[in-house]
């Protein structure tokens, strides 16, 4: 055979494969197959069941069709690459049988029609990629299903024909499920709806949201091109809120990285403990602050805080790359943001 | 520069006007700071989210402008020839994963990939590398895969891999290696913890077979499929690794030829090893003793030039290199000696020689010493744990439950206790909580006598002015028991007769 075989690794990769019935070792973990011409893929693929393949790449071959029982024998997948193809639909049985699949590449196909269903099996599913399809429907079923679970980290639908966002459904989501949301170059619908979640989204610098910013576009009757965050809205501001004397305040902290270690300060950089009364924090039900990537809320009684006092959240993370700081501003009176852009500018704008 | 700022600007004030002296500032500041530009999509490329994708675009030379916040680069199945020190202009933060694999790539200039540094995997298979240069990956401090699959690489120079300490899996594969790569593992400052090493189908004929067993407790080295020399020694590594189930012989046994002959058919010429089987031996010894520990198996005396290397808990020794710094060392007869042990030493010892014989399963090259008191943590024979400990854990867990069952019977039934009719403080003189109750006689009489004539309930001790509205009985009556019974599920229930059905204990 013309493969490149070691140990666990076997590339077929551009060796003019048409179709495929391969008698592969047990012992297979990543198998290559990509930039060939194999345009159907049934079960007989592979003869036997292959326990430890981890990663299998199809992509770049035509493909069109996939039977339904295409993945019945490699059950542990983990990374399953069918991008650069030419598949149609998604049909509820093709991926039925990939529970331990994290990452599914679906780039740059024709995908227009996804079944409800289509990974509801998956339950490891960690990161789904669709973009550069023909995609007319936001499949909020994928994210409401796998933001269930701790471990989903991103959706990307950008690149497609989605013309309306769930954009009430997609707000109530934590910051760092929507970090990972990516619908750029969609020919959305103008709306100050729209405007509202991209502007918060791009101040609270989530991924999805400013590493695109120009690609955020919308249309109305038809004429498209029109950046979103230009469109004439009223002003969005993040995280504001206004209280009385007397009241007592709950602030979140939301991030957009999970696993952040929170510690909230109030004015004057006093940090909050429970030795001075100033304020309740609640990791969410969690001893180790840590543990709490839902929220964090801090509960503020009104009486000491000044009026047009500042308040701080701060999340520090152990990620190699950086520091993440989040800061909430909260204002006992009706300051205008403008007054304070000194101590914003203080927060690093560096991601 | 500034679209982006006016966008930024949006956010503070409606229809962009402008006047406020601190909105100026923070434009100026915005103007020298960091102003996060979104680069486009270089052509032939594809962008999603976090994936740049420009592979199969037969590019001879790397895309310019790439954007920075990918985590997955794939350039594979192009025509590059090269990676220079300035591929990309500015770091790459976030990359984890760059492909390169299916290029023609021939050389790679040091410092390369500085601006990648939190690099995991990198795959460089099937170019045309044909040796590694000292410092070659520079900068990935990071990297644990590293795939050449299908490279020409003959030569791996000394300080190819300082940079790379967190190395786990080398792939080097279908190349033209005709030395063991040791320095991977010996070499300060290279990968200290590679577990996975791939050199099948490259050149390798003669192994350093010491080194090997010593390496091999800790990493899967895969040498299928190559030109190897098969003396006495390989042949003992190859028998005992097949023994211990070592992976890359499991998965790969009919690979392994010699010269082009099977393994199995080439036999090791110093014979006289008995056929006598394999049993593990069992030493015992203080600390500061001198021990002898002959190789099981090897009958004596022993072929001249026989090389019969033992496996040590920290490492291997033979027979033939001595180190006089140590106080282990192997005779020529193959017997190990320890002069003076030390409580350190104790642990498995495993006689690796060729023996020309598969081992039974059952059969075992290992001798367990066991110097001073101490026990030997057993990583091998799981399945001798002494059965001395689990019997006392097992008596002492059996024991403690039947004398608190014992403790707990006397108390309910020895305590003494009155029935009486009234409540309140009788229930004192019967332990705390607990009330027996007594069998009625006139209930006898009136043949409503119970199936069982006792049963344990637990009350609560009523208050004297207890203003509870449910009316109560007395606890015993003619045609009925009520009690104040706790259910299952924690909750009340008053005046229920025992008869009741519903009533679930």
């Amino acid at each position: 055979m013309l493969c490149v075989c070691a140990s666990d690794i076997i590339s077929c990769s551009k060796v003019g494969l048409t179709n495929v019935t391969l008698d592969l070792p047990q012992h297979t973990v990543v198998l290559d197959l990509s930039f060939n011409s194999i345009t159907e893929l049934y079960a007989a693929w592979t003869p036997k069941h292959l326990n430890r393949l981890q990663t299998m790449l199809l992509n770049n071959n035509g493909l069109t069709f996939l039977s339904s029982e295409a993945f019945v024998h490699v059950k542990k997948l983990r990374y399953l690459d069918l991008s650069y193809n030419g598949l149609i639909l998604l049909d509820e049985f093709i991926f039925e049988p990939l529970e331990h699949l994290e990452v599914l590449w679906l780039f740059k196909n024709r995908i227009s029609q996804i079944d409800r269903y289509a990974f509801s099996t998956m339950g490891a599913l960690q990161k789904l990629y669709m973009s550069h399809n023909q995609i007319s429907r936001f499949p909020l079923e994928v994210l409401k299903e796998r933001s269930k679970e701790d471990t989903f980290k991103l959706l990307d639908v950008s690149s497609n024909k989605i013309k309306v966002l769930p954009v009430q459904e997609l707000q109530t989501m934590r910051a760092w499920i929507k970090n990972g949301v990516y619908f750029h170059n969609n020919p959305l619908t103008c709306s100050c709806e729209l405007y509202n979640l991209v502007a918060s989204w791009h101040l609270r610098e989530l991924n999805s949201a400013f590493d695109f910013a120009g690609n955020h576009t919308c249309g109305v009757s038809g004429k498209q091109h029109e950046k979103i965050l230009n469109l004439n809205c009223s002003e969005v501001k993040i995280l504001i809120k206004e209280a009385y004397l007397e009241q007592t305040l709950v602030l979140d902290c939301d991030t957009k990285h999970k696993y952040m270690e929170k510690t909230w300060v109030l004015p004057g950089n006093i940090p909050v403990s429970s030795a001075n009364d100033s304020a309740i924090v609640d990791h969410g039900g969690k001893d180790d602050p840590r543990d709490s990537f839902h929220s964090s809320t801090a509960s503020l009684p009104l009486e000491h805080v000044e009026r047009g006092a500042e308040a701080g959240g701060f999340a520090f993370g152990d990620a190699a790359m950086q520091k993440i700081k989040d800061q909430l501003e909260q204002n006992g009176g009706l300051n205008p943001i403008g007054e304070k852009d000194e101590e914003w500018l203080r927060v690093s704008r560096k991601r | 520069m500034h679209a982006v700022a006016s966008q930024l600007l949006g956010r503070t004030n409606v229809g962009g006007s402008c006047c406020n002296p601190a909105v100026e500032a923070m434009l100026l500041l915005l103007c020298l700071g960091f102003i996060p530009t979104v680069a486009p999509c270089p052509p032939h490329c594809l962008c999603a989210s976090d994936i740049i994708s420009c592979s199969g675009s037969n590019l001879s030379a790397l895309p310019f402008g790439l954007p920075s916040y990918a985590t997955r680069l794939d350039l594979s199945h192009n025509a590059l020839r090269a990676v220079h020190v300035d591929w990309v202009s500015q770091p790459f933060h976030w990359l984890t994963t760059l492909v390169l694999s299916w290029n023609s790539i021939s050389q790679i200039e040091v410092a390369a990939f500085i601006l990648t540094p939190h690099l995991l995997h990198l795959d460089l298979s099937s170019n045309q590398l044909g040796v590694l240069n000292s410092s070659i990956f520079t900068g990935l401090t990071e990297l644990k895969e590293l795939l050449l699959i299908g490279n020409q690489i003959a030569q791996i120079m000394p300080g190819a891999f300082s940079d790379v300490n967190s190395l786990q899996r080398l792939y080097l594969s279908v190349n033209s290696l005709t030395t063991f790569p040791l320095g991977l593992f010996e070499d300060p400052g290279g990968p200290r913890n590679l577990t996975f090493l791939d050199l099948s189908r490259n050149r390798l004929s003669k192994l350093p077979i010491q080194s090997l067993l010593s390496v091999s407790r800790h990493a899967v080295i895969y040498l299928q499929e190559n030109p190897l020399l098969c003396d006495c020694a390989l042949i003992a590594l190859l028998e005992y690794w097949l023994w211990k189930q070592y992976r890359p012989l499991v998965d790969f046994q009919g690979e392994y030829q010699c010269r082009g002959t099977a393994v199995r058919e080439v036999k090791c010429t110093h014979g006289g090893l008995s056929d006598v089987p394999l049993v593990a031996q069992n030493y015992q010894v203080e600390p500061g003793e001198w021990l002898r520990v002959p190789c099981p198996g090897l009958k004596l005396p022993v072929q001249e030039g026989l090389i019969v290397f033992w496996v040590t808990p920290k490492t291997a020794v033979n027979s033939t290199a001595s180190d006089p710094s140590s106080h282990l060392s192997v005779l020529p007869n193959g017997t190990l000696e320890f002069q003076g042990a030390l409580m350190e030493d104790s642990g498995i010892y495993e006689c690796v020689v060729a023996r020309g014989r598969y081992y039974d399963l059952e059969e075992s090259p290992e001798a367990r010493v066991m110097v001073g008191n101490s026990t030997i943590s057993s990583t091998t024979s799981l399945a001798r744990r002494s059965s001395g400990e689990h019997f006392n854990t097992a008596f002492t867990t059996l024991a403690s439950c039947v004398i608190s069952i014992i403790l707990v019977l006397l108390y309910l039934y020895l305590t003494p206790c009155q029935c009486r009719e009234s409540r309140g403080g009788g229930s004192r003189g019967c332990g705390a909580r607990a009330i027996i109750l007594c069998s009625d006689p006139r209930e006898v009489e009136s043949g409503q006598r119970r199936a069982n004539g006792k049963r344990v309930v637990f009350l609560e001790p009523q208050a004297d002015d207890s203003d509870i509205s449910v009316p109560k009985t007395p606890v015993m009556t003619l045609d009925h028991v009520s009690t104040e019974g706790i259910l299952k599920n924690g909750s009340r229930t008053v005046g229920h007769t025992l008869t009741d059905p519903t009533h679930t204990t």
